[in-house]
């Protein structure tokens, strides 16, 4: 299990074990976080999984593709260290990863 | 009546979509549950026959599984005309399809227009008031909708009616003929718009669909039908039944009234579980290829059609789903789910949310008018046909 942090807009933490293999939003909806909608289910097609991932563990990311480019643009309050959780698939040494939430996905 | 071979006798459910019975004391979403308790697919015989998946689990992962459940067609029997597009494309053909209508929806474009759709809601709201009642779906369930989506087009907003007749034939009737001749009817009108916008373009969703392009190359003219085509059923119909059936909850619930009003920084939360028992949408998906689930054969061609209800109003999905409760978070797939969920969602829960602010802070207080005739069914789109409110005047 890998421990990801997941921070909402108003500061609250919540720690989750995420199973290697699950993406950072299926952590967050099988953890029962809030703040990530996932209309879509994770395909990368509705931008409402949007979150913040802090710079400590961004470099064990994969790096975007075009898809999640363009989905970004569509989501709320996009910026430089945004993705989408959906297409974050975690990893061991993703352990103490720090994602935050936006006030709102849609 | 058509039932092939493969599928089994006992899975057969004698009941048409289009034409669910209806039960005493409940409403459409809950008239799909006629399907369940057979297994998690079973047959129905008409339209063509068409498979149904019953249970919620199921129901997400075909949503979701485009290799395996096709959109060539997305309702039962068959969309006549131009593929709609995005959503009658498969990837990877559909990313290119969506991502250019998705571009019409931003924050920003959605930011610009919410002022907008509020004096327009506001206005509509005192119109009614001093009258104690209204017919709730032809004096605002419907207009709203309209004319928000008529304005992002710059169409004339008296053609709402026109084009409200045309798609409330389409999706309840399931006569082909009849679906066939509105949409006829449609694409000439359409058709008539793309020429002038293309003489003289303008800042539009008609010109913005008209200049999209495809792997490098403009839209044809087909694509530019199909795809303003789709926004019209999109942008007409969902949201003012979704609108139909919150305001039908609302009449009955005092408290959840109080509940809203009371609690404005709570909205997200309160969109989300009226959206949830409010499912609009029961598309249909095309088997790909022949594939086995749970035991039960599906063949290449086989229609399957995915409730929106069943899903939303299944106790593995929300607790007592039947009960509207503010406090929970229940995931919902009244936006569909996978590559095609809602590209509009955005712009119809800034909707909702402008309904229930604006509503609620001028007419709190209000219930069905029972003298009158309340009108729903059931089917591919769940709609409010006919529902009369009415509220103390003062």
């Amino acid at each position: 299990m890998v421990k990801i942090t997941y921070i909402s807009h108003d500061g609250e933490e919540r720690v989750v074990d995420v199973q290697p293999g699950l993406s950072v939003m299926e952590g967050a909806k099988r953890g029962g976080v809030p703040g990530i909608d996932a209309d879509c289910g994770g395909c990368c097609a509705c931008g409402t999984c949007h979150v913040y991932v802090d710079g400590n563990r961004r470099d064990r990311l994969s790096a975007k593709k075009e898809d999640e480019e363009a989905m970004l643009d569509y989501a709320e309050r996009a910026g430089p260290s945004s993705r989408l959780s959906c297409q974050i698939k975690v990893t061991e040494d993703m352990e103490g990863l720090i994602v935050r939430t936006p006030k709102s996905q849609h | 009546m058509t039932v092939p071979a493969h599928v089994p006798p006992e899975l057969v459910v004698d009941v048409d979509i289009y034409n669910i019975p209806n039960i005493p004391d409940s409403d459409p979403q809950q008239a799909w549950r006629i399907f369940k308790g057979r297994g998690p697919l079973v047959f129905s015989p008409y339209n063509g026959g068409h498979w149904i998946a019953t249970n919620s689990a199921d129901i997400f992962e075909f949503y979701r599984d485009a290799a395996r459940f096709s959109s060539r067609q997305i309702v039962v029997p068959d969309h006549p005309g131009a593929p709609l597009l995005p959503i009658m494309a498969d990837p990877p053909d559909h990313s290119e399809y969506r991502r250019n209508v998705m571009t019409i929806f931003t924050q920003a474009a959605v930011d610009e227009i919410s002022d907008d759709i509020r004096e327009l809601a506001i206005a509509m709201i005192e119109d009614v008031k001093p009258n104690g009642g209204c017919n709730f779906v032809t004096d605002f369930g419907l207009q709203l909708p309209l004319i928000v989506f008529l304005r992002m087009v710059n169409l004339p907003p008296e053609d709402r009616l026109f084009l409200r007749r045309l798609i409330e034939t389409y999706s309840s009737d399931p006569d082909m003929e009849a679906k066939k001749a509105v949409s006829i009817e449609l694409r000439d009108y359409l058709e008539g718009w793309i020429r002038k916008r293309m003489e003289s373009p303008g800042d539009d969703i008609i010109s913005h669909v008209i200049q999209s392009k495809k792997d490098g190359r403009p839209y044809t003219h087909e694509e530019v039908v199909g795809t303003t085509t789709l926004l019209f059923h999109a942008g007409l119909d969902t949201v003012a039944n979704t609108l139909g059936f919150m305001a039908l909850h609302l009449a009955g619930h005092p408290e959840d009234r109080d509940f809203i009003r009371c609690n404005p920084d709570k909205m997200h939360d309160i969109i989300q579980e009226l959206l949830r028992r409010c499912t609009v949408a029961n598309q249909s998906r095309v088997v790909a290829q022949d594939t086995s689930h749970k035991g039960v054969l599906l063949k290449k061609g086989d229609r399957v059609t995915l409730p929106g209800s069943l899903f939303n109003l299944d106790g593995d999905v929300a607790p007592d789903p039947d009960r509207v409760d503010f406090s929970r978070s229940c995931p919902h797939i009244t936006f569909g789910a996978g590559p095609h969920s809602c590209a509009g969602a955005r712009l119809a829960r800034r909707e909702i949310a402008i309904f229930l602010e604006e509503w609620l802070a001028r007419i709190p207080d209000f219930e069905v008018d029972d003298t009158r005739p309340l009108r729903m069914h059931a089917g591919l789109t769940n709609q409010v046909e006919e529902l009369w409110l009415r509220w103390p005047v003062s």
